[in-house]
């Protein structure tokens, strides 16, 4: 494994991180946090490595209604946090403890994730990022992720369901969803789904929108839902299956967060 | 580079390479407890606290821990002091194999130091960060809890439960058993107590039947360097294994020139350059049963992962790096994935002409199994009810946290030495020197503790290629596999195909049964017979029939390789048959509980099929001699509140509409031992104070066999446990043993402690009386043997001082009128003084028996109704496994053996793409269950006196693997009315089964 890398590098801010990857021409590198969620494959095929352990900062901010989240938040951090965990009935902090195990979740940090291009673990994290309407801050001169900035909207709930083989096995479907209520009828819906396009399932949830949840419009939004998810096949379950949940689990996301809006 | 951080409180500076990763560089350097599981941070055996923070250093590069800080178990304490985290663990029974127990321990300390109070959700969640394979995580997450006390100043209690009550089962001291009233025939006594799972730990007997710490536990929990690649040697080299790319292909032109030239490398070695040697690799009995069908290395490959070449170089890298020079021109074969296909002849796998008993090498088929007894077809037709279902178990990997690791060099007299973790270091040495062309007298096989095993190294899987780079280069050589080589190119579980035709009575008698077994063996046969020939026995034995018939075929495919996996057969068979009795009770208006009562077999009755069944030869006569199934099923149906079942209640949560609930259960009976094949010996030395060193050839992988062993011999000597040193195994020290399989070390090696301690108390009473100037007493005869059962055997055979007065107790002989010498006064006079001789005896033992453990399974589940998901939420296992030895370590097995099973049931498996390459490769994706997903599991034992067996014993480990899996799936029938008849329980096959009934 990793026979070929000759240099390791630590570089002290974006500055020096930003030179190495378009100065140094001769070398190819590849981040250390590549090494946990793509396996040791990913380092096979290059020359050097860079440490953004002094450059990725891990904190949790609250300010000016927004909570700010260091690329180098753990996910076992976000998961335990309380300022996260009053975003929509804390499904990011939900999504962020169902990955894997406690070891893993205290090495992954939330840029690590952009690393993960073909295992799914990341899937639920950005699923819950979108519905909270989060925004990743991305650099530039890299692929990494400074920050994530999520705005704090506390009339906002959250709904956060998943179907597994096992409660922390990797998620065969997800979804996430969230409400706002205004004159008890829905004022900005999110959903978001396993498989399906992030533009379209924002034009499904629109369709709730000014309405009241009944059992009828869940129906609805989980069958056009349905129709629209594009899933894969693989060992875990077939698209067909995938394409069925996706539909069940939506429902049962926009329900739960319904129901904690209007409790 | 140079990497300086924090190791334990102390600086350190390291020089590493840029590419090392932080567990191998930690490991160079001395921390031996930090072990290698996998290479993609998900097993968890390699973490440490980083920066006070529990995370894997197998997915680090070193230098990532530049100006941090490190914690490992090692820092725990000094010398020989016990941090109290680690003592809860031992105390509570919480180390098995131990290979995972430093990383939990500080996963724990983590825990400890955040949250001074935490609860057991808490606790599971910080046991999440590694996986154990053994424990099933129950006393772990005891551990943290005793630890966190103990660590806030509380007084704890003992930590000796997990008992049974003995009292009334032993016989008074030095009673011979047949004189106990309680037992008719000799053969049996049931003995009902209450539902309990920590229970007194008195009895009539010292050591013998009390939870005694494991013999090796502080060495474990403080992270010695006790595993085989806890180990380096000047000079040695690293080797790796090329793994075939194809499912069938033939090596038409391999170079290796560039490989070779490499610098840093030592050797490369293909099939042109060992010598063409027909074997089996399975490690089982002499000789291997058959085919005979591997040699080390070949011109064709057979699965991808099969093996094409080794090399061995300066470092792991350079190894690996020379494995991507190798240039080889493949034919590619046509392959086939499934044995029903196979059987058509249409590619054969085997059409090299030195291959040794494949029954019919042109279409597939490795070996056939048929029994009789009655006639089935005139029963089953003549029944007034008639069944057919078809059954269909998968398959899964052993999964043990440690690799497959060994390290071979030639000792200073030429001698090999191959240290390897293995299950069978003598079949190992007796079944790789004909490979290596070097006599057993030159090979010299040690094996240090194993981390885990459950059946997977209970093969002679790459010793020999470790081996053949010792000999071309001279030079020490490590083999070790990845995770992902474990997943492709080591041993799992036969799939099968099963089915069922029952003839029963109305009244739920069974009156014909038979089954037809289709048994997938991948590409070599290894093992393939002997595990079909035990579903066989187990499939058709827990039920009194009169008319049964077997006929079983056992196919190669182009898939990797099954072998021996704990249960050897009977998970599957189980499997088929406990669903069909649920089926069957269903279909009758019977409840499954009195269905099974009603047909069970008894105490007293034969096992029919026993003689015809035996392992690759023909078998002996059973009886069924000790049986608690009764018991068991009581127990375990009141534990699990069975009586709740048609409650609406219970099934239906108005919370949560979507949810159903079940509960379900299965029978099992395992066997204990090979009847007439199992062998194991003991030897037994006094030591100058009285201690004594035992040497047993069995191999310990975790089960805490040498402390019951250890047990066995201070019971019989009248000493403590910690006068005993015991020792496994060394095949140049110890004497032979058969090996840890089929549930034998209790039974065949405690017989053996038991035996050779016997003759040195004969030893010590003689000393004894001639310090005292008495008569020396003369033996006790054994049990009468049972006229029904000519070779029934006990392990005694006589006890000496038994009825004459004469005993051992308190590290004292003690004489018939009262005086007593102490043990190391007669040790001294023994080794100084007068007629000097050294105490000592050897004995060996083996069974004409194989009197099965039994035990009843129940499974409580929640099925989602719309998307197929189940969440298992309580099991129950109530086991009669005799007598058990030490209570703590039996339910430790039964707890981690239903964890196993849980995943056999619903998670784990091997798919294929349609290239025959697997498609889980690693622990995140084959998933086996985390410390925070187990559901509540409740282990009972329920004594019997096996008297065949030391002390009453018989097995406990593998039946744990057989009743998870039906009772789950007829809990789900339970609950929603979906029988699934393929394993694993998906949510998917289940959601697919939901549909079709509502069609």
């Amino acid at each position: 494994m990793a026979n070929r890398i000759r240099e390791y590098h630590r570089p002290e801010d974006w500055d020096e991180l930003r030179r190495l990857v378009y100065d140094r021409k001769d070398i190819q590198a590849v981040e250390a946090e590549q090494l946990l969620i793509s396996g040791p494959d990913s380092l096979n095929k290059c020359d050097a490595v860079i440490d953004t352990g002094r450059v990725l900062r891990s904190y949790i901010t609250e300010k000016d209604n927004y909570i700010n989240i260091g690329g180098g938040t753990t996910l076992q951090d976000i998961a335990e946090s309380l300022p996260v965990r009053q975003l929509a009935d804390g499904i990011l902090c939900d999504a962020a403890s169902s990955i894997s195990h406690l070891g893993f979740r205290n090495l992954a940090t939330l840029s690590s994730m952009m690393f993960d291009l073909n295992r799914g673990i990341s899937t639920e994290i950005w699923l819950a990022l979108y519905v909270l309407e989060g925004f990743p801050m991305f650099r530039s001169d890299s692929k990494l992720i400074p920050e994530v900035i999520v705005p704090i909207r506390l009339q906002r709930r959250g709904g956060y369901v998943r179907v597994a083989r096992t409660p922390h096995d990797a998620a065969i479907v997800a979804a996430c969803a969230t409400f706002e209520i205004a004159d008890g009828k829905c004022a900005n819906v999110r959903l978001a789904v396993s498989s399906l396009d992030p533009e379209i399932a924002s034009e499904i949830a629109e369709s709730a929108k000014g309405k009241v949840v009944s059992p009828d419009l869940l129906h609805t939004i989980g069958d056009r839902v349905m129709k629209a998810v594009n899933p894969v096949d693989d060992f875990r379950a077939s698209a067909e299956y995938r394409r069925e949940m996706a539909g069940v689990l939506a429902k049962r996301a926009l329900e739960m967060a319904w129901k904690r809006a209007t409790q | 580079m140079k990497v300086s951080f924090q190791l334990n409180g102390q600086p350190q500076q390291l020089d590493c390479e840029p590419s090392e990763l932080l567990m191998t560089a930690l490991r160079r350097n001395g921390v031996w407890s930090v072990k290698h599981g996998c290479e993609t941070g998900e097993c968890g055996a390699c973490s440490v606290l980083f920066d006070g923070r529990i995370v894997p250093t197998c997915v680090m590069l070193a230098g990532q821990a530049e100006g941090h800080s490190i914690e490992t178990v090692e820092g725990l304490t000094i010398g020989q002091e016990v941090h109290p985290i680690q003592q809860a663990f031992i105390d509570t029974g919480a180390i098995q194999c131990g290979y995972c127990t430093p990383a939990m321990i500080m996963a724990t300390k983590m825990l400890i130091t955040k949250e001074a109070r935490p609860t057991e959700a808490q606790a599971r969640e910080a046991l999440s960060a590694v996986l154990c394979r053994c424990t099933g995580y129950v006393k772990p997450a005891e551990a943290v809890l005793r630890a966190a006390a103990i660590m806030r100043g509380e007084a704890v209690p003992p930590a000796t439960g997990g008992g049974i009550p003995l009292d009334s089962i032993f016989p008074p001291r030095a009673a011979p058993p047949d004189e106990s009233p309680e037992l008719p025939g000799g053969l049996a006594m049931q003995v009902r107590v209450t539902p309990r799972t920590a229970i007194g730990t008195q009895s009539g007997t010292e050591v013998v039947g009390k939870s005694e710490p494991k013999v090796d536990a502080v060495k474990l929990a403080k992270g010695r360097p006790v595993f085989t690649d806890d180990f380096s040697m000047p000079g040695m080299l690293h080797a790796a294994m090329l793994a075939g790319p194809h499912a069938h292909a033939r090596i038409k032109r391999i170079d290796t020139s560039k490989a070779k030239a490499l610098p840093g490398v030592h050797a490369v070695l293909t099939h042109e350059d060992v010598p063409r040697v027909i074997y089996a690799s399975g490690g089982q009995s002499y000789p291997n049963p058959p085919p005979w069908d591997q040699v080390s290395l070949d011109s064709k490959v057979r699965f991808v992962g099969d093996r094409v070449a080794v090399v061995a170089a300066d470092t792991p890298e350079t190894a690996r790096e020379a494995l991507d020079l190798i240039e080889i021109e493949w034919e590619i074969l046509p392959a086939v994935f499934d044995p029903q296909e196979a059987l058509k002849g249409e590619v054969i796998i085997h059409d090299e002409p030195d291959a040794v008993k494949i029954l019919d090498a042109k279409h597939n088929l490795a070996q056939t199994v048929h029994a009789v007894v009655g006639d089935f077809e005139k029963a089953f037709a003549e029944s007034e009810r008639r069944y057919e279902r078809t059954y269909y178990s998968h398959q899964v990997q052993q999964a043990a946290i440690e690799p497959h690791v060994v390290i071979t060099w030639w000792d200073e007299d030429d001698r090999l030495v191959i240290r390897t973790a293995t299950q069978v270091p003598f079949h190992v040495r007796r079944m790789v020197a004909p490979l290596l062309g070097l006599p057993v007298k030159r090979i010299r096989v040690i094996k240090p503790r194993i981390g885990g095993g459950f059946g997977g190294k209970q093969e002679m899987l790459i010793e020999d290629l470790c081996a053949h780079l010792t000999l071309a280069t001279g030079r020490p050589v490590r083999l070790e596999y990845t995770r992902e080589q474990e997943f492709i190119s080591s041993r799992s579980r036969h799939p099968q195909l099963i089915t069922y035709r029952a003839g029963m009575a109305n009244d739920g008698t069974l009156n014909a049964l038979e089954m037809k077994i289709v048994e997938d063996t991948g590409a070599y046969g290894t093992h393939g017979l002997t595990v079909c020939t035990v579903s066989g026995l187990r499939g058709l034995s827990t039920y009194r029939c009169q008319h049964m018939h077997l006929d079983a075929k056992i196919v190669y495919t182009n898939k990797p390789v099954p072998g021996a996996f704990r249960g050897y057969g009977a998970p599957q068979s189980h499997w088929a048959l406990e669903s069909l009795m649920d089926e069957i009770a269903a279909d009758l208006g019977i409840d499954p509980v009195e269905l099974r009562l009603k047909n069970a077999v008894q105490s007293g009755e034969p096992l029919l099929l026993a003689k015809a069944l035996g392992e690759g030869r023909e078998g002996f006569e059973q009886n069924v001699g000790s049986c608690g199934l009764a018991d068991c099923i009581a127990q375990g149906a009141a534990a699990s509140g069975w009586d709740r079942r048609d409650d609406p209640d219970f099934k239906i949560d108005p919370e949560r509409p979507h949810i159903r609930r079940g509960l379900g259960m299965a029978a099992c009976m395992q066997g204990t031992a090979i009847a007439g094949l199992d062998m194991g010996a003991a030897s037994i030395k006094m030591n100058d104070d009285g201690s004594f060193n035992v040497l047993v050839g069995a191999t310990d992988l975790g089960t805490g066999s040498d402390t019951v062993l250890a047990q066995i011999a201070a019971e019989t000597l009248g000493v403590p446990l910690n006068d005993i040193i015991i020792y496994s195994s060394d095949t140049d020290f110890t004497p032979f043993d058969t090996g840890a399989y089929a549930s034998s070390t209790t039974y065949i090696s405690g017989g053996a402690v038991k035996k050779a301690a016997e003759e040195v108390k004969r030893q010590i009473f003689e000393r004894a009386a001639l310090m005292l100037g008495v008569p020396a007493p003369t033996p006790t005869p054994g049990p009468t043997p049972s006229p029904a059962l000519p070779h029934r055997n006990s392990t005694d055979g006589g006890e000496w001082g038994g009825g004459s007065g004469w005993h051992l107790k308190d590290r004292q002989a003690v004489a018939p009128d009262g005086r007593s010498v102490a043990l190391n006064a007669i040790a001294l006079h023994s080794l100084h003084t007068q007629d000097q001789h050294q105490i000592m005896a050897t004995a060996s033992h083996m069974s004409y028996e194989s009197p099965p453990p039994f035990a009843a399974q129940y499974a409580e589940v929640e099925v989602d109704t719309e998307t197929g998901q189940v969440t298992v939420t309580k099991l129950v296992m109530a086991v009669d496994c005799g007598i058990a030895i030490n209570p703590q370590t039996a339910q430790a097995q039964v707890e981690g053996g239903m964890v196993q099973a849980l995943g056999y049931a619903v998670c784990e498996e091997m798919p294929y793409d349609s290239e025959g390459r697997l498609l889980v490769k690693r622990f995140g994706d084959y998933h086996i269950f985390q410390a925070d997903e187990v559901p509540e599991i409740q282990a009972i034992l329920v004594p019997t006196y096996e008297p065949s067996g030391p002390f009453g014993a018989k097995a406990v480990a593998e039946i744990p693997m057989d009743g998870v899996a039906p009772a789950v799936g007829n809990a789900i029938y339970h609950a929603v009315g979906a029988r699934v008849r393929d394993l694993p329980l998906t949510p998917e096959k289940i959601w697919k089964e939901l549909k079709e009934l509502r069609k």
